[in-house]
């Protein structure tokens, strides 16, 4: 006698059952509120009243909006420094934290402890430090006999007091990255190189670097989408002064949503933020180049 | 048979939900309404819950579930709560917003429920001021929140800093207030340098953000008239009375170093002005009466007095949050009962002794009332010679106006842009006033 076979026999079914709590969360909470944003930046919406279709005018605006495009230069300007400096430094520490030697692992632990601390009290802390009067940071440069700058209400070293924050919380978590590409690479390039007599500069240029293209590459896309969506740090610090030049774009975005009564406006700008970052990934990866080794 | 029968069962339930639908107050049915306010500090959110439990043992049956948000997130906090519809039976609003929400139809209306519980002619002008507001799309006034209370600033000082510099206390009574010359001279007595560094201040605050009071009054005492009088435009901002102002509060840091930089306050917290006195970093203190909460528990000798005056003399100005009840609660006479405690002299009086506000009732302002609330451990000598202060205070007049978030957000860019940026002021009024009456007009 055949058996028939019901739907509990087959494999792919017990693997959609399994994922469907996945798949459903990321409709319900990932695609759906994106999906709803599309649409709601072709509308005029203050969050209580009748939805008002109005076309492209929200991103007709964002051009002619003299703040919008003052925030996009900043958040520029922030990616600018922060990244390049989320690379160089994160790579020299994994190199130093690369060594067998005792007590490493406390260093790994403590160049690590930022990453996993509040942003928001990370800040608080900071912006104490900032302070010209009273702050830590002034008093240990006017030891060395330099004069500290206003850093928060200054429109030079504001948003360089943002960066500095920045770069401290995350270099943790890139050193991570970085860490873990060097302990894949296999010691056998780097015995090959100590018998035909490189030295540390050559090692590092012809055999790391290259070597952690695949990190690299990595690191640099996860740092520049992180960048753009700078906001913790700006808010409690500066609150986006003095006079803007420490705001950014997600921090409009969020003022627009939350402050302004004006959810289809900062819908387009969030949308504009989407393209940016799109365009800046695809570009990334397409002058990417991988080496590949035996 | 079967027909009536069903009947019957239905006239039966029908009563049953008719009998529930009565007042659940009446009936004694169990409900939760959810009150929201911000948490300025420990102490001020002690106070309210020491109203609530006032009010639960007054009402058992109705239990008071109580939020709160930071300060500066109170009201996006009640924005997306309103949309999501889920924003509290009760909340704090302040004044400067209550236009927006009436607009967007989130206030019920009170002005009935108002008379249940109030005589208007029981509070103060301010008070009376603020909470008539034109209905949308009617000539009429309606009433959408209770003022509970009325806050002004004041000039606070570290006792013992004076003695120290051997400079007189400042004046409380009014004939006898400091000009601004005056107060400068008596700023740059207390100002104590080391070789290149200022390790005392004379004075702080005067550049706190117009979301609270210092550079409003100082504007208003000064001739400054910044809108029409139906705030429906911004006419007066690039004045001669409004670039004095400004210059003579730069001065204070910039010319004559007596003030700190303001971040040394902290620039989103707003009840740190207050360790700078209370360590003796600055000698004086421009802040709104709040602060005396957290003042009078420190261990220093606190004095207050009046602030400098300006062209017109002192022309007070007072404002403080409002009960309010959102449009969508589906409790709204337990709602205006809870409002109705919460402003009532019952729940105000324990917190007014505490320093932490100044009652929004005439009644409190005589002679035979001051002992309910004047607390001799808590309020300074002299407080009450400055009771005018409060009493005869008008509203500020940012509480009149639309789009007021976008507003502050306009006026603090372009302040800051003269304050720290050293743009001139014929840059920034100019262009101040332009972009506040585009936001005016703005729907």
């Amino acid at each position: 006698m055949l058996r028939t076979k019901t739907i509990f026999y087959y494999d792919s079914f017990w693997a959609l059952l399994f994922l469907l709590p996945s798949v459903l969360g990321f409709l319900i909470f990932v695609l759906f509120p994106i999906a709803a944003s599309l649409g709601l930046s072709f509308t005029k919406w203050d969050l209580s009243t009748k939805m008002q279709w109005i076309g492209i005018k929200n991103f007709h605006e964002i051009f002619a909006d003299r703040v919008a495009v003052k925030v996009f230069l900043n958040t520029l300007y922030f990616i600018a420094i922060t990244v390049p400096l989320l690379i160089i430094i994160p790579l020299l520490l994994a190199i130093a934290m690369n060594q067998k030697m005792r007590g490493i692992r406390f260093f790994r632990a403590a160049y690590f402890l930022p990453v996993v601390s509040s942003m928001v009290a990370i800040s608080m802390v900071w912006q104490w430090m900032y302070n010209k009067e009273f702050g830590l940071i002034n008093y240990f440069l006017s030891v060395l006999g330099i004069s500290g700058p206003n850093w928060l209400t200054s429109a030079t070293w504001a948003m360089p007091a943002i960066m500095i924050t920045s770069i401290w919380k995350n270099i943790g978590f890139n050193m991570l990255l970085f860490l873990a590409g060097l302990q894949s690479i296999p010691a056998s390039f780097y015995e090959a190189a100590d018998l035909d007599g490189v030295n540390w500069y050559r090692r590092l240029m012809s055999l790391t670097i290259p070597l952690l293209s695949t990190t690299t590459f990595f690191v640099v896309v996860m740092t520049v989408i992180s960048s753009f969506q700078v906001f913790d740090q700006v808010v409690v610090i500066t609150g986006g002064g003095p006079s803007r030049s420490s705001s950014v774009l997600v921090h409009y975005i969020y003022q627009n949503a939350f402050l302004f009564y004006r959810m289809g406006y900062a819908s387009a700008l969030g949308w504009l933020l989407f393209a940016l970052i799109f365009i800046l990934s695809l570009v990334q990866s397409r002058f990417s180049r991988t080496v590949e080794f035996d | 048979m079967r027909a009536e029968k069903r009947l019957l069962i239905i006239l039966i339930v029908a009563s049953m939900i008719l009998a529930t639908n009565v007042l659940s107050f009446a009936a004694g049915e169990k409900i939760t309404l959810t009150f929201m306010s911000w948490e300025a500090s420990p102490l001020e959110a002690q106070s309210i819950q020491n109203a609530l439990n006032a009010f639960a043992a007054k009402y058992p049956n109705v239990s008071v579930n109580y939020v709160t948000a930071p300060w500066s997130e109170h009201h996006a906090k009640l924005r997306t709560m309103m949309a999501g519809g889920t924003a509290p039976d009760v909340f704090y609003l302040n004044p400067d917003y209550q236009r927006d929400f009436i607009k967007r139809g989130q206030l019920l209306d009170l002005t009935n429920l108002f008379k249940k519980y109030y005589k208007l002619d029981d509070f103060i002008k301010s008070s009376q001021q603020k909470m008539q507001v034109k209905v949308p799309g009617k000539q009429t006034y309606g009433i959408f929140g209770v003022d509970i209370c009325v806050v002004g600033p004041v000039l606070y000082y570290n006792k013992d800093l004076f003695d120290k510099a051997g400079v007189a206390y400042p004046p409380t009574e009014k004939e006898k207030a400091m000009s601004w010359d005056e107060f400068v001279r008596m700023a740059q007595k207390l100002t104590i340098k080391e070789g290149d560094k200022t390790v005392q201040y004379g004075t702080s605050n005067f550049e706190e953000p117009m979301t609270l009071y210092t550079q409003l009054e100082l504007l208003g005492s000064n001739g400054a008239k910044w809108f029409n009088d139906d705030f429906t435009q911004a006419v007066g901002i690039d004045s001669p009375a409004t670039r004095d102002t400004l210059q003579k509060i730069k001065d204070l840091r910039v010319k004559y170093g007596v003030a700190p930089d303001p971040t040394a306050i902290g620039l989103q917290q707003q009840h740190s002005p207050t360790q700078l006195l209370e360590t003796g970093k600055v000698a004086t203190l421009f802040l709104g009466s709040y602060a005396l909460q957290e003042l009078s528990k420190t261990s220093i000798r606190l004095g207050a007095a009046l602030p400098p005056k300006m062209k017109n003399g002192i022309v007070p100005i007072g404002s403080a949050n409002i009960d309010a009840i959102w449009s969508g609660t589906k409790h709204p006479e337990e709602s205006m009962a809870l409002v109705a405690y919460l402003t009532s002299l019952d729940a105000g009086i324990p917190i007014y002794r505490s320093g932490l506000w100044m009652s929004s009732r005439s009644s409190m302002y005589e002679k035979a009332n001051w002992t309910k609330w004047n607390d001799p451990k808590v309020y300074p000598e002299g407080w009450t010679n400055m009771l005018w202060l409060w009493k005869d205070a008008s509203p500020r007049w940012f509480d009149n106006l639309v789009n007021a978030d976008q507003i502050y957000d306009v006026t603090t860019e372009e302040l800051q842009a003269y304050y720290y940026l050293n743009k001139p002021l014929d840059e920034v009024l100019p262009r101040m006033q332009a972009r506040i009456n585009m936001l005016l007009t703005q729907d």
